[in-house]
């Protein structure tokens, strides 16, 4: 039963592995598309217009107002537009540096074997229920509104690992690694299936196949929000399952 | 702005060498800590906020946190060991 869900899980594996190389062959050998995003007029690219934009000089020419529309990039944070949507092939390694640092600590830290459960005092008990829901609320705040202010998935996510391991102080056996570890491998393949429905559309891994809207607004950018949204599942379940991997399981036999 | 930094970088690295001749493992912890969380409060100043608002949730609260169950398993195993012996 076992040797048959590996089998399953290598063909999958296999089969990913063949798309993105192809995916990699189409970027490196078909010029075809990269000719046509170089002959798209400069006054459309909108990240060029971000960098010359100055906050502090008044006479300085404003070439991106909010309210905007029909540009290149939507997101009115010049980061997030670099980040998310130009450079996301390098959001993505960043993603895999975490997850291989997060998988070093499942691999090495096992069963705890004893268990000292000492009650937590009482201004714990008051102050941890209102100070870890203001943390987690922050931190969705953060997310949501990645491509409008500073901040973004990173940390938003880290943000809500912090509220969750208030709760841990709190309630120690109160985080389940098998929903984490669900939880994170749906956004990752929510972030990879995000890239490659952007090359069916467009044939560019990580195209913005999402309307732009209107800058400044909400519901703007493209596929910045849908990525950020996903980056910060996926970091916060990823330092979560740190702390559970970190406080060990407990063991009927001991 | 200027005086704020150097004061701020110098109890910074203030607190680190008291990292070095802190008492006990905890104590040292706890002092890391506030290294990263005057680090966060920099970064604030230096208006990048998004870094300040990442060092503050990684640098002081999970950090923290991982040092302390990290020193709590070594405990737990020492008491095991002499335990057993």
């Amino acid at each position: 039963m076992k040797t048959r869900h590996q089998n399953m899980l290598n063909l999958f594996v296999f089969l990913m592995l063949i798309l993105f190389s192809a995916v990699v062959y189409k970027a490196l050998f078909n010029g075809e598309q990269g000719k046509n995003w170089r002959s798209i007029a400069k006054s459309e690219k909108v990240s060029e217009s971000y960098i010359y934009k100055n906050v502090n000089e008044q006479n300085m020419v404003k070439t991106v107002q909010m309210g905007d529309s029909g540009h290149e990039e939507g997101s009115a944070n010049i980061v997030t537009s670099i980040v998310v949507s130009y450079r996301a092939f390098d959001t993505l390694g960043e993603i895999l540096v975490l997850f291989a640092s997060i998988a070093g600590v499942g691999l090495l830290m096992g069963k705890r074997r004893k268990r000292t459960v000492v009650p937590a005092s009482i201004v714990i008990q008051t102050a941890i229920p209102i100070v870890s829901l203001l943390t987690l609320l922050v931190g969705i705040f953060i997310i949501l509104h990645g491509h409008l202010t500073p901040g973004g998935g990173f940390p938003g996510g880290a943000l809500i690992a912090g509220g969750f391991v208030f709760l841990v102080l709190f309630k120690e056996n109160f985080l389940k690694k098998k929903i984490l570890l669900a939880v994170e491998s749906l956004a990752g393949l929510g972030i990879i299936g995000a890239a490659f429905w952007g090359t069916l559309k467009n044939g560019y891994f990580f195209f913005n196949f999402l309307p732009n809207g209107n800058i400044g607004e909400l519901f703007s950018g493209g596929i910045v929000m849908l990525l950020y949204l996903l980056i910060g599942i996926k970091v916060a379940s990823e330092l979560t399952s740190v702390a559970s991997y970190m406080i060990g399981e407990e063991e009927t036999n001991s | 702005m200027q005086t704020v930094l150097i004061i701020s970088g110098l109890l910074m690295v203030a607190s680190s060498i008291a990292v070095i001749f802190a008492e006990s493992v905890k104590k040292s912890a706890v002092i890391m800590g506030v290294v990263s969380l005057i680090a966060s409060v920099v970064f604030v100043f230096m208006k990048a906020y998004d870094v300040a608002i990442t060092e503050a949730s990684i640098g002081a609260v999970l950090t923290t946190a991982l040092y302390f169950w990290s020193i709590k398993r070594y405990e737990e195993q020492n008491e095991e060991l002499t335990g057993e012996e």
